[in-house]
């Protein structure tokens, strides 16, 4: 039994595109926990029109962690779904960050075909989109959109944070929040000014702050499929001149994403060369 | 039959260790293959060994494996070494350290016992002792996964009087294939170009729904990558959604980087790295970009194929003319012209009709690589040079 299509839509339903109309009426879905033959959760909440199948995930209790799609006949007997589609959707991706979630779900295809769900926890952060570096007015500006918060109508002043990690550094700077849409523009030069010279790294870690401040939420690139961006993306840096720091050297400040795929600053002590 | 693969390092990773894994796979249905590693530097090897297949490393190195204690050990060590360079050329045989004099060693006294029916060399030094010391019993056939250009003039002056005394010899293109006529004023029948088959697998399909255009293969200057970056800039800047994605191992990657960033592409441009599943990440995509001076083959073209993705690629030697046909599965733009291959990315980005229709096309030539027919035509390979075989000349020495 193989689909030509495995989506998860925003309302957590999975939909499927079979490779035919299998006729089965009688025949469902279920969902078995990877590695565990004893924990399968029965879909019960399921359309079917001919090869296409829809089924509501969002009231079951799948737990985090990777589940198989089971395709069970009329009989009872199930056997393990197949499927020719990757799962990735990048637009999709981007329409699912939309309003308050617990918990998220996706599907994946694995090496050998097979159709995952996997289940994560989900909590509320800012979704990257665009970094932009400009080297000459030394600032770095980050747009994107509000992911897994609640929802929000029209134009809204709030600010983004930015920690010196390992110290007590603090830095703001207002970003404009648009719906669920963000835009904000970091000034360098405060970033450098700040600049404690005895540690070679200085990383400053982005949070935007929501304008009635009670949360704050960290910018991260999560929404498409690439894991560790660290090494994967390359952004320019910037040189900026630390105010009142006489004939000592400039810092040379770059976005980049940590292990964890969140943005951050990593500012370090120009040493001559190109700016 | 048994069928060996001899591979100068079975344990490690890269192309020829991929394909001549899923050629054995493939062979292994009907025959008894094994695939033999001169050297072996790991416990286990980086791909999986396909079921029913053997692989044994004939010496091991690494750690603790280096020059011999004895003054008498490293005299006969360099007079070993020194009778190598002299039948493999100085380049090949310095080759990663796989022609070490135990190796050479292990090597000829297993082509002495081998119970093999048929022995397949895998690299042109392998394949030039395969000429020397296989015996009469065994059927010494030559593949090269390289191109007769892409070596050195004393590689190809040692190809030229070695090869002839092999029963038969592969290449991948009929392009190589007539270079190697030239050559070895060889028979028509004892050299055969032999594409590199496609594993049998339930290959995922692309949606041609995601703005992903993708690059494929290790971070060499070979696949000039910057071009394709400068080539990608034009549809960057047109269509700000659109993604260029580039999957290949390699830390040579400085000009690519430095590049993304002058051209100001830090958004759309990703570095992928290695992965195991290269499909399984094809499929996402939309389109194949080649920005390539030359390919060995171009089998990234026929895994993209695979999966639905049509590709755009530098009409460049060799593989590219082979595999694409221009309009119907692909784009060929002319060899090293960076705005035409800009231009048929664009033509593919703004038309997702004309991708869908290719990239039906391209599924459909993708067939043509099939493991099935590829094992047949080895077959018939196999029998028509046992048949037509000439004895083989006496080695003047060794």
């Amino acid at each position: 039994m193989r689909a030509e299509l495995s989506r998860i839509d925003a309302e957590d339903v999975l939909e499927l595109r079979l490779d035919s109309d299998h006729g089965d009426t009688g025949a469902g879905l279920a969902l078995r926990r990877h590695g565990d033959e004893e924990a399968a959760i029965r879909v019960t909440d399921l359309e079917r029109e001919g090869a296409r199948v829809r089924a509501r995930l969002a009231g079951l209790p799948l737990a985090d962690g990777v589940w198989d799609v089971l395709w069970v006949d009329g009989r009872g007997r199930s056997v393990p779904l197949s499927t020719r589609d990757t799962g990735l959707s990048l637009a999709d991706r981007i329409t699912y960050l939309r309003g308050r979630r617990e918990r998220e779900l996706r599907t994946l295809r694995d090496r050998d075909g097979r159709l995952r769900v996997r289940a994560a926890a989900a909590t509320p952060y800012a979704e990257v989109v665009w970094v932009e570096v400009d080297a000459a007015e030394g600032t770095v500006t980050v747009s994107g959109v509000l992911a897994y918060a609640p929802e929000r109508r029209g134009a809204a002043t709030a600010e983004v944070v930015a920690r010196q990690r390992h110290l007590d550094g603090r830095l703001t700077a207002p970003a404009e929040l648009d719906g669920a849409r963000f835009h904000c523009v970091i000034p360098l030069a405060p970033v450098a000014d700040a600049h404690v010279r005895e540690r070679r790294h200085n990383e400053w870690d982005l949070w935007l702050r929501t304008p009635d401040g009670r949360r704050e939420l960290r910018l991260a690139m999560h929404a498409d499929d690439i894991v560790g961006k660290k090494h994967k993306i390359v952004y320019p840096g910037a040189v900026v001149d630390a105010r009142g720091a006489g004939d000592a050297a400039g810092v040379r400040v770059r976005p980049y994403y940590t292990v964890k795929d969140e943005l951050s600053l990593l500012a370090v002590e120009h040493t001559g060369g190109g700016r | 039959m048994k069928i060996a693969f001899l591979i100068a390092n079975g344990y490690g990773m890269g192309g020829t260790v991929r394909t001549v894994y899923n050629l054995a796979e493939g062979l292994s249905e009907r025959h008894e293959v094994e695939i033999v590693s001169l050297v072996r530097h790991r416990e286990e090897p980086f791909f999986a060994v396909p079921d029913g297949v053997g692989l044994r490393g004939l010496t091991r190195t690494g750690a603790g494996r280096g020059n011999p204690p004895t003054r008498l050990g490293r005299v006969s060590d360099r007079v070993s070494r020194r009778r190598t360079a002299a039948l493999l050329g100085g380049r090949e045989a310095r080759r990663e350290n796989f022609y070490t004099p135990a190796a050479m060693a292990a090597l000829r006294r297993y082509l002495k016992g081998t119970d093999a029916d048929v022995v397949v060399g895998t690299r042109p030094g392998i394949n030039l002792l395969l000429a020397r010391w296989a015996p009469r019993r065994v059927l010494a056939i030559g593949q090269e996964h390289v191109n007769l250009a892409d070596h050195s003039d004393e590689l190809r002056g040692l190809i030229a009087r070695g090869y002839p005394r092999l029963d038969g010899m592969t290449v991948l293109t009929e392009a190589d294939r007539d270079a190697y006529r030239v050559l070895l004023d060889a028979d028509p029948d004892w050299l055969t170009a032999m594409p590199n088959p496609l594993p049998d697998r339930d290959y995922p399909r692309s949606t041609q729904d995601n703005p992903i255009i993708v690059g494929a293969g290790r971070m060499a200057p070979v696949k000039q990558y910057p071009k394709l970056v400068q080539a990608f800039s034009v549809v960057a800047g047109k269509h700000p959604e659109w993604r260029l994605r580039i999957y290949g191992g390699g830390t040579k990657d400085s000009a690519l980087r430095r590049r993304i960033v002058d051209l100001g592409l830090s958004n759309q441009v990703t570095l992928m790295g290695r992965v195991e599943d290269l499909t399984g990440e094809l499929a996402k995509a939309s389109i194949l970009a080649v920005s390539s001076r030359v390919e060995g083959f171009g089998m990234t073209i026929i895994e993209g194929f695979s999966v639905g993705v049509p590709a755009v690629s530098f009409d460049c030697p060799h593989g590219p003319r082979e595999i694409i046909e221009d309009g119907r599965d692909g784009l060929l733009v002319p060899d090293q012209d960076v705005d035409a291959l800009a231009a048929a990315m664009l033509r593919l980005v703004e038309d997702r009709d004309e991708r869908v229709r290719m990239g039906r096309e391209a599924v459909r030539s993708a067939g043509r690589y099939a493991i099935g027919p590829i094992v047949e035509r080895w077959e018939r390979l196999i029998e028509e040079r046992s048949a037509g075989r000439r004895p083989r000349r006496r080695p003047a020495w060794w």
